[in-house]
């Protein structure tokens, strides 16, 4: 079980693993057999015949291929890698720095195995970007490897149509694992689809004798449809000739003659009643005349009285003749308007009588018409009810007849559909039987997923993930220090070439190995001087500088570095002016040496000054030599080579490489850094930027202004502006002219300054993700294994609140910090006991601090702390209600706050009472929650810390490894807020070794880390003071004894402090 | 053939530690293996359809049954990138199963769908790894679980063991992880040649160190050891659905722990007739000795762990072994 896999109290930790490598890349007999000579095979034929099968160490080892290289430099074989040289290219990425395109130059000019490493910020996941474009337009193939989140960081700027990336999480743009899960799940419901429909279609599809039978029906149901619509038309057509010889004999035309003859008929005897009336009225006129005289007759004899006569008697006895007379008249007259009256009723018949052949053939025509339209109109929606039936017919049809027109159906057309059905039917079986093979083999295999891997130009992979296929042009492993040689070896036999991305390593030795200042530690030869920028420098890195072999058990990552990375910056020779005199510190002396120091002019130049270290029993050394003040930097350069045969190179660059300028073969210690560059970083080489100094490009190399040394034939040292005395070494020149070749001049600079296999190393020291303040104190605290002088950019917040109030700067706030007047502090730290253990949930105290609901939410092992997840929610709501930070967050876009913690329980915990507060609303976007481990890659404005662990009385670990608490204080940009018990860190601070699930190494390192980070706040946090080392290590089982005293340091000084 | 190579095995302390390690595991009884394994390479007849030829298979279907289909809608009905697609239609073109330029499939293609996966066999170089026995036994152990070693001279493996295998009944194969596809051994002949190089077996020398588990549930689940630090790997390498399914992990004999007592006790210069005169159980993970009343107090005296519970002991003189743990009991 290694480090990462160790039992953690949250249980098993998922371990790192890297998938199953080994069975399907292919055959060891098959690997074998295509790499071996006829001779060999026909030996291992041999060996067949006898034995039977052959056993895998009888198979003769081969000529290594340029993966084995890989393989062997992996696994710290001594193999013997070619050099090369970088291959200029465009970059996509023009913001890349000059040692970011150096680091994609050796990656992509490297055969076999190139390295970088870089501290947080500097760039990795870019540098990997820009190596995946290259390599894409190159069409190479190209597996990476990394955490889901790194992933996302080095794949989401590439075009996701030629990106496959396998396991973890990420953005939608990216075809991802679970993606190509989807995918399948995807194409699996479209062929399901498809194969429904084909399956409808096929219950659909008529038996062949009923598809017969109904076609039949239906083509005679068309034929007489078509015949009455070609009757309706006819008739149409004829409707006026038809009616024209109809039309008398019509009821509708014989009812009207037969009503107009009534009329006539009755108009006659209606004229011959007139006329029988007129000769009536006209006799009785008549006859009235006739009686008029008589009256008058009598009324004159009345009026004359003429009794005699007759008609006064007759007038006498008759009545009164006027009277009469008056009657009479009357009458005439009614007569006379009758016969008027009749004579006009007489003239009006006659007169009707004259129309009537007329009326009647208008009346006849009005009915002519009126039948027109009638036989119109039902031949039109006959036509139209027959055209309707025509359509479902042929609807029908088109259903049955599979397309088939029905127009080109003869009457003999029912075998031509007999045909098409047996045809339509295969035709649906066939895509059935492709439907359901389809579906079967997208339902129990991954072949999308292979094929997807085959044709992808960019696989990204998870440790988990990793393909089985090999032949990828280039592997990328990124976090490369997390894996063993073994891992990295079999990752590396995907492809031709590969090259491991890995995070500087933290310097959490606790002093076993000498810091990087140690050696420019100032004696008391001269004055102090400022330490040179190291950052990125680191042990093994001082190490390689001086040709100390590392330690066997050095992880592979870790140990290929020490091998092929050279740090110029490493190097002793320091170039100074110092009281009136220009120094050439060569070699510096340690401490205690620094009392045996010996002066001694130069017998030939007594201006020059040898200052030699003599300690007693050990060998005397050439510490220093000192020149005049106007000593030239060029001459007393040469004198010290010509003298000495030393070369005192001061370089500027954190990288050194092997470059071709023409004739000459460049040792270039700052390669490929611009003249404007190196103007402009000259000045600020002092900046945590170990690439700041200047190199001298081809371009540049003809600068007359900088100095050239010729230190022998052919060998010149040209200088550059930078370093304490001016100028620093910007590159050697061997000229060929004068017999230097490749081989030779690397040979001469492996002899000389211990400059091997440079060139497949590149080291990224420039941080782009802190702001200053922020990036000093990390480098000195995680990088540089320095008291950092002045804390910016990182808070304390001590939980519980009452041992002392936010530290910011190192300044203490408040002046309320617990007073040892009134509670004595114990001789160890002791930690508020706030922590809860979720396997111990019968212990849990009570009353129940936990919400219940919250309880459930937790899992069943962990430990959590809910004072810091308390004070942390105030934390975050007193921050994110500030427009100034909400602001900033949102101008830097992504996370703009994230709470950090090594535990994961914790870290639910947070989840959970956050999600019970508005902050989980009004800031989802700019807050998250994660483990050290989930937050890989990525970076936010400010990162919070809950360190969690707050045991009441001993000392507790903080985290699985120590790298993760490194990991979280790099992951805010700004600002980083710890929150944890001082009582519990300094505990841990205090206790050498290591604590439950950690490892011996790993338990010193967090000491270590926890040790310096308690010196950022002495006024709250233990003091950081040497502390003596255990007697016996506690991997014996015994107890840490604390050598003579008895007790820490911190003992000491807790009880002598006030703290 | 078994070998008499030394092994490794884990102390008193190391297999408590263990103990504890594997808690979470809910473990019943506890093994250590220091097995040698072959893993040997040999050419199988394998029944159905490797990924690729599904692949062209689904696509030929797909052409045939969809004879105007284009590569959009192929790419559609697949879910695949254009780029993916365009591909396979470029080797299925290469391997002259469509028409060149048309998405039409040729006489082959159309063969090659009418052959039905089941009575597809194809041969194929597979790994089986056994356990180093006299009658070697076939393990589903992963490859990461086991290392290279260099095997001493008598290393031999007889290929009838995995035809052996492959003739097992199904529910056999199931219990123990042998692939069910793989039909028969394809042998070199007597007399190979360049032609029959697929045929070529070969058989990697491996040793695994191995913590194994009998959990609550009956299952065994094995875990890997090193001997250089003793620390296990969480993942389970090979698992086994009971202790009946390897002959190795049968119950002791009582003779067996017995010895295994009595070598303990003789380390601790126990006198022997006390010793002897034990009356040993065996209760799960622990060894009940009920043991003289004088025989504890001398243990007690000299502060032993096996009266906290602490002291473990493995049984059995094979490359898997029994581990116990001691409980001194008054007779």
């Amino acid at each position: 079980m290694t480090n990462r896999e160790r039992l953690t109290p949250e249980g098993f930790q998922a371990p790192c693993r890297v998938a199953d490598l080994t069975a399907p890349i292919g055959s060891l007999w098959e690997s074998w057999y295509s790499h071996s000579s006829t001779a060999q095979r026909l030996q291992m034929f041999a060996l067949v015949r006898r034995q039977g099968l052959l056993y895998a160490h009888q198979l003769p080892p081969l000529n290594t291929a340029r993966s084995t290289v890989v393989t062997r430099l992996i696994q710290g074989e001594d193999a013997t890698p070619a050099c090369f040289d970088s291959l200029p290219f465009t970059p996509h990425d023009t913001d890349l720095d000059t040692c970011q395109r150096l680091a994609v130059a050796r990656i992509l000019a490297s055969p076999d195995l190139s390295l970088l490493q870089g501290t947080a910020g500097t760039g990795k996941s870019r540098v990997i970007t820009e190596v995946l474009r290259q390599t894409r337009a190159r069409g190479w193939r190209t597996l990476v490897i990394s955490s889901p989140n790194g992933l996302n960081q080095c794949l989401q700027r590439l075009d996701p149509q030629q990106v496959v990336c396998l396991g973890g999480s990420g953005p939608p743009a990216l075809l991802l694992a679970n993606q190509m899960e989807v995918l399948r799940l995807q194409a699996i419901a479209t062929s399901q689809r498809e194969l429904d429909a084909v399956r409808q279609r096929i219950a659909k599809l008529p038996a062949r004798d009923d598809l017969i039978r109904h076609a039949d029906e239906i083509l005679l149901k068309v034929a007489r449809l078509r015949t009455a619509l070609a009757d309706t038309s006819k008739q149409m057509d004829s409707l006026n000739t038809t009616l024209a010889s109809e039309f008398a004999s019509l009821p509708a035309t014989l009812k009207l003659r037969n009503t107009h003859q009534t009329v006539v008929s009755e108009m006659a005897q209606r004229a011959e009643d007139i006329r029988k009336r007129l000769a009536a009225i006209e006799a009785e006129r008549r006859a009235r005349a006739v009686l008029l005289p008589t009256l008058q007759a009598q009324i004159d004899a009345r009026q004359k009285g003429q009794w005699w006569s007759l008609a006064w008697w007759i007038a006498l006895i008759g009545g009164d003749p006027v009277a009469k007379v008056q009657t009479v008249t009357h009458q005439q007259d009614q007569a006379d308007k009758d016969l008027a009256s009749s004579r006009e009723q007489l003239q009006s018949i006659a007169d009707q009588q004259a129309k009537c052949p007329a009326v009647l053939d208008a009346q006849l025509d009005s009915l002519r018409q009126s039948e027109v339209e009638s036989r119109k109109n039902a031949l039109v929606a006959r036509d139209a009810q027959i055209r309707s039936e025509l359509a479902d017919a042929e609807k029908q049809w088109s259903e049955l007849a599979f397309g088939e027109d029905i127009q080109a159906i003869s009457a003999s057309g029912v075998e031509q559909l007999s045909r098409k059905h047996s045809a339509m039917e295969a035709d649906l079986s066939s895509k059935r039987d492709a439907c359901d093979r389809l579906l079967l083999d997208l339902q129990r295999g991954d072949f999308l997923g292979e094929l997807i891997l085959k044709s992808a130009l960019v696989v990204g992979a998870s440790l988990d993930e990793v393909p089985a296929e090999a032949g990828f042009d280039l592997v990328v492993i990124d976090e490369a220090h997390r894996l063993t040689d073994r891992e990295l070896s079999l990752i590396a036999t995907r492809g031709k070439r590969c090259a491991l991305i890995a995070d500087a390593d933290f310097t959490l030795s606790p002093g076993i190995i000498p810091g990087p200042n140690a050696l420019s530690h100032s004696g008391p030869l001269e004055k102090e001087v400022p330490a040179r920028p190291t950052s990125g420098t680191r042990p093994h890195q001082e190490k390689a500088a001086t040709r100390t072999p590392a330690p066997e058990t050095e992880p592979g990552f870790r140990r290929l570095w020490s091998r092929f990375y050279v740090d110029p910056r490493g190097w002793p020779t320091r170039w100074q002016l110092s009281e009136g005199r220009l120094i050439a510190r060569l070699r510096p002396p340690r401490p205690e040496q620094a009392g045996w120091l010996h002066r001694e002019p130069v017998y030939d130049r007594p201006d020059v000054e040898l200052r030699i270290i003599a300690p007693p029993e050990e060998d005397p050394f050439l510490s220093e030599v000192a020149f005049p003040e106007q000593t030239s930097l060029a001459e007393a350069r040469e004198f010290i080579y010509r003298e000495f045969q030393t070369l005192a190179v001061e370089a500027g660059g954190a990288n050194a490489g092997w470059r071709q300028n023409g004739s000459a073969i460049v040792l270039d210690f700052m390669p490929n850094l611009s003249g404007q560059e190196r103007a402009g970083c000259v000045n600020t080489s002092e900046v945590n930027d170990g690439f700041r100094a200047g190199s001298v490009s081809d371009e540049d190399a003809n600068d007359q202004e900088n100095p050239i040394l010729t230190l022998e034939p052919g060998i010149r040292e040209r200088l550059a502006p930078g370093g304490s005395a001016g100028w620093v070494t910007a590159c050697l020149e061997f000229d060929s002219s004068s017999g230097w070749d490749t081989e030779k001049a690397r040979h001469w600079a492996a002899t000389r300054l211990g400059v091997r296999a440079c060139g497949r190393a590149t080291n990224l020291v420039r941080s782009y993700r802190f702001t200053e303040g922020l990036a000093s104190t990390l480098d000195a605290l995680l990088y540089q294994d320095v008291k950092s002088t002045c804390v910016q950019g990182l808070r304390f917040v001590p939980i519980p609140k009452d041992t002392g109030r936010a530290i910011e700067g190192g300044l203490l706030k408040s002046d309320s910090v617990v007073s040892t007047s009134h509670s004595p502090r114990p001789r160890l730290p002791r930690g508020a006991g706030l922590e809860l253990d979720l396997s111990d949930r019968q212990h849990l105290p009570e009353p129940p601090r936990l919400p219940s609901d919250v309880l459930s939410l937790l899992p069943s092992e962990g430990i959590v702390n809910l004072s810091e997840v308390e004070a942390i929610i105030d934390y975050l709501t007193h921050i994110l209600s500030d427009p100034n930070v909400t602001d900033r967050m949102d101008r830097k876009g992504g996370v703009g706050v994230v709470v950090l913690t090594p535990s994961s329980a914790q870290a639910t915990l947070l989840r959970a009472m956050i999600a019970k507060t508005p902050l989980s609303a009004n800031h989802a976007g700019r807050m998250e929650i994660a483990t050290p481990e989930g937050f890989r890659h990525r970076e936010s404005l400010i990162a919070i810390i809950s360190m969690n662990r707050s045991h009441a009385s001993r000392a507790v670990p903080f985290a699985v490894e120590p790298e993760h608490l490194a990991e979280m204080l790099t992951r805010g940009a700004e600002e980083v807020v710890i929150f944890a018990d001082p009582g519990a860190l300094g505990r841990r601070a205090a206790w050498f070794g290591s604590l439950e699930f950690q490892s011996e190494k790993d338990g010193l390192r967090e000491q270590n880390l926890l040790r310096r980070l308690c010196a950022c706040w002495p006024e709250v946090l233990p003091a950081d003071e040497p502390l003596p080392r255990p007697t016996r290590s506690r991997e014996t089982g015994e107890k840490a004894d604390w050598g003579e005293r008895g007790a820490s340091p911190l003992q000491t000084r807790s009880e002598g402090s006030s703290v | 053939m078994r070998l008499e190579e030394p092994i490794s095995l884990p102390g008193s302390r190391i297999l408590n530690g263990w103990w504890y390690e594997l808690a979470s595991r809910r473990p019943r009884r506890l093994w250590y293996a220091h097995a040698l394994i072959h893993r040997v390479e040999v050419l199988v007849e394998v029944a159905g359809l490797s990924a690729q030829e599904q692949v062209y298979r689904s696509v030929l279907g797909i052409l045939a049954a969809y004879r105007s289909s284009t590569v959009n809608e192929l790419v559609e009905r697949f879910g695949l990138p254009a780029g993916v697609m365009t591909l396979v239609l470029h080797q299925l073109e290469l391997e002259g199963l469509i028409i060149a330029g048309s998405l039409q499939p040729t006489s082959d293609g159309l063969q090659m769908l009418t052959r039905s996966d089941g009575a597809l066999r194809r041969p194929q170089r597979r790994t089986f790894a056994f356990i180093d026995a006299p009658s070697p036994q076939f393990v589903s152990l992963t490859p990461a679980a086991s290392l290279p070693f260099s095997p001493p001279s008598g290393w031999r493996f007889d290929l009838a063991a995995i035809e052996t295998a492959i003739a097992r009944p199904e529910e056999w194969k199931t219990r123990h992880g042998f692939p069910l596809d793989v039909g028969r051994l394809l042998r070199p002949p007597s007399e190979p040649t360049t032609m029959d190089s697929p045929r070529i077996p070969v058989d990697r020398a491996e040793q695994a160190f191995l913590v194994l588990v009998e959990q609550v549930s009956g299952q065994v689940s094995a875990h890997v050891t090193k001997p250089e630090s003793w620390s296990i790997g969480s993942e389970v390498v090979w698992s086994l659905p009971d202790v009946g399914a390897l002959e190795e992990l049968a119950s002791c004999e009582e003779a067996v722990w017995r010895a295994a007592w009595q070598l303990w006790a003789r380390l601790r210069s126990l006198p022997a007739a006390e010793v002897d005169a034990c009356r040993l159980e065996r209760v799960a993970h622990r060894l009940c000795v009920h043991a003289p009343a004088s025989l504890i107090d001398r243990l007690r005296q000299g502060k032993s762990e096996s009266l906290e519970g602490k002291a473990w002991l493995l049984a059995g003189s094979g490359r898997i072994r029994a581990a116990a743990c001691l409980e001194l009991l008054p007779s």
